[in-house]
């Protein structure tokens, strides 16, 4: 069946369909986002093959090494909108990343200063084979790391297996300098690190759920008492951030569907701080959320960084990354590509990183 | 929904839409309440002879609710099921497999076992109730570890042990009818008042208990969080197969709280058919009581009013002399007219 095969297979299965149609112009949309190496090369020798067939290929992709490698002519879109086209042979791979984020801006730097001593977590080299290979940094106390590289960089993989939500993985994580491996989400929430997940209707909201319960589900078995939870508590806490936050919110017992996007991610995130986490991994924080309350999440993890915790922001948006945090790693592919900070802590040095070329 | 609770109702039938609409219990409480004026007007109501009609209907609710004490309790623990988003289809297996042990465990025969080591009286009661309550919290828990470790689809893993425990008993059970002590039988036959009050008695206490587990505890809000979003119950901390194996222990346990019961009452088991359809009459009283079997959804106020509407309708069929072949039919069409009613809740 189609399903044992490996995805490159399935890759070539799909070219293959389109081949047996006689096309003679074939569109194909980011091909190579999940396959390796070896198998991006098989692609493009099928691909060298049918160009030489006199078959025209349209190749969409964000990774600018292939395109420099296979295609002729390139075509750059952003926001909808055709900023760019000509002759690859003419531009270099550093042109195309600047058409694409439009602009050489170097956002403001983070103008900090914070005692980041204390190192909370540790990788080294941790591979689960699959999604992501051989990365290894570390996070300190009152820093903001950035996690970012395009989709399918395995960077939601990574952190998931570290708390205990995803693969097992080879490797050695260390955490407030012990070396633990986190076997469950509740054994996390024991160590005191929290994961805001992305996609936030899928896995961050119980949608039959009230508000308080929603802003308050990871703090119930300390607020128990021979299991009875303690309400008056569980709803000082959860006021306090509701303040804190500035969640706007009509009355806490209504269903948390009926709020904004930006505010029921402010309560999930409500969640989290309510259990005081030492470690606090964001994935895609701002994911549906206004430009407003953007702003406000922004501020509220700068803050969660003065105050000691080890913040971790995982993102697709170089500028969401440039904003917060204090260096950043690159993945592509599931490997470390390299780390920013400083001077090169802007978007074309990361889109360089996250399309899987070197720094120059 | 929100403009229905701000707006102030202008009559009757709007302030009956907008409860309607809003409160998920209105429209079970409002069918119950139709039920019981109905088998009202079936038993005859007549101002001239209150008295003797008042104790007329008094004595038909008693029996209705001791008559659904055992289903009514199994319906408790399938509240919980459900709402985790899960199904047992084995509670009426279980529930002769508990029964089994425990008149094998009593009996006043030459079979018995507690007599045959000697214990009799109180304590050999105490014994085999314990041995019940424990072997029933043990199949439900081995349940629990069949869908959480096995990952057995609940559906699939229920109708096995369904299957395996009725069959296992049938086949140790043949030709073999202990003798249940006069003593034991007491636990359902005290009488209260001068009414045998003891069922019900325990449906309303256990609804009471699991009504603070359902509202209160960790365990309870976490079953329902688990029904609501599996997933991110498990990425808000929540220990998602314990609390799953927890889950199938109570229904287990309360199975078994119904297995006594039933010892209690009757004295003897027909191991062929006792409990048998328990498991559907347990999941109907759920779903109709607003239960939603997606999980996620529903109440232990909605599984007693479930409860209660389907026992009326059988005793209001019952008083109008509907065949018994044709009440099945009834039970059928309330099911399903309870989740097309709930359907149009949701959408309102």
């Amino acid at each position: 069946m189609v399903r044992d095969l490996d995805a490159s297979y399935k890759q070539i299965v799909e070219i293959a369909r389109a081949l047996m149609m006689n096309a003679s112009i074939i569109i194909m949309d980011e091909p190579t986002s999940s396959l390796t190496e070896p198998e991006i090369e098989r692609v493009f020798v099928m691909m060298r093959a049918l160009k030489g067939h006199g078959v025209g290929i349209i190749f969409i992709s964000h990774k600018l090494k292939e395109v420099m490698q296979i295609c002729d002519r390139f075509t750059i879109l952003r926001d909808g909108k055709k900023v760019a086209e000509g002759a690859v042979s003419e531009v270099t791979s550093d042109d195309l990343a600047r058409f694409m984020v439009g602009h050489d801006i170097r956002t403001m730097a983070l103008q900090r200063q914070r005692d980041t001593a204390h190192e909370v977590l540790r990788a080294e080299s941790l591979s689960d084979h699959k999604f992501f290979h051989d990365i290894s940094f570390s996070v300190r106390a009152g820093e903001v790391l950035g996690v970012t590289g395009l989709l399918g960089d395995g960077r939601s993989e990574l952190f998931q297996a570290i708390i205990g939500a995803g693969s097992d993985y080879a490797g050695q994580v260390y955490y407030e300098g012990k070396p633990v491996k986190v076997r469950s989400t509740t054994q996390a929430v024991d160590y005191g690190i929290g994961y805001l997940p992305r996609n936030r209707k899928e896995n961050g909201i119980l949608k039959d759920m009230n508000i308080l319960e929603n802003g308050s589900i990871v703090t119930w078995p300390r607020l128990a008492k021979f299991g009875l939870i303690n309400r008056l508590r569980q709803n000082l806490e959860f006021d306090a951030q509701v303040n804190r936050l500035r969640i706007k919110l009509e009355r806490k017992s209504d269903r948390i569907t009926n709020l904004s996007g930006g505010n029921q991610q402010k309560v999930v995130l409500a969640k989290w701080l309510s259990t005081r986490p030492r470690l606090l991994i964001l994935d895609n924080p701002t994911q549906g959320v206004d430009v407003g309350a953007k702003e406000e999440i922004y501020d509220i993890i700068l803050d969660l960084a003065d105050e000691g915790v080890a913040v971790v922001v995982l993102s697709s948006e170089a500028q969401e990354i440039i904003r917060v945090c204090d260096r950043a790693l690159v993945m592509y592919h599931g490997a470390l590509q390299g780390e920013v900070s400083g001077d090169r802590m802007n978007e074309h040095d990361i889109m360089r990183l996250a399309t899987g070329a070197a720094l120059n | 929904m929100k403009a229905a609770n701000s707006q102030k109702p202008q009559n009757v039938f709007s302030w009956f839409g907008s409860m309607w609409s809003t409160r998920p219990l209105f429209s079970t409480g409002a069918a119950l309440v139709v039920m019981i004026i109905l088998q009202t007007l079936a038993l005859g109501f007549e101002f001239d002879s209150f008295g003797s009609w008042f104790a007329t209907w008094w004595q038909n609710w008693i029996n209705i609710l001791r008559n659904n004490s055992g289903i009514g309790i199994i319906a408790l623990g399938m509240t919980f099921v459900i709402i985790s988003g899960g199904i047992d289809l084995a509670v009426g297996s279980t529930l002769v497999a508990v029964g089994a042990v425990l008149m094998v465990l009593i009996d006043t025969g030459p079979m018995g076992v507690l007599l045959r080591l000697g214990i009799t009286g109180t304590p050999a009661i105490l014994i085999s109730i314990a041995v019940a309550v424990v072997l029933g919290t043990l199949l439900g828990q081995l349940t629990g570890l069949l869908i959480t470790r096995g990952k057995l689809p609940p559906f699939i893993a229920t109708l096995g042990t369904m299957k395996i425990f009725r069959s296992v008993t049938q086949h140790f059970m043949t030709g073999y009818t202990p003798a249940v002590p006069r003593e034991f039988l007491n636990i359902a036959s005290l009488n209260v008042g001068g009414q045998l009050l003891m069922p019900i008695i325990y449906w309303i206490v256990t609804a009471g208990i699991l009504y603070v587990v359902f509202t209160r505890t960790t365990f309870g809000r976490q079953a329902i969080a688990i029904g609501s979003n599996e997933r991110a119950s498990r990425l808000s901390g929540v220990n998602v197969n314990k609390i799953k194996t927890r889950i199938y222990a109570l229904m287990g346990l309360l199975v078994s709280l119904s297995a006594i019961l039933q010892v209690a009452r009757i004295g003897s088991m027909d191991y062929a058919n006792a409990g048998s359809g328990y498991e559907m009459d347990a999941i109907s009283a759920v779903i109709v009581g607003g239960t939603s079997m997606a999980g996620g959804k529903g109440s232990i106020l909605g599984t007693v009013l479930g409860t209660l509407i389907i026992a009326v309708m059988n005793n209001l069929l019952n008083l109008l002399g509907v065949p018994p072949f044709l009440r099945e039919a009834f039970k059928g069409v309330i099911v399903i007219g309870a989740v097309l009613l709930q359907k149009k809740e949701n959408n309102a």
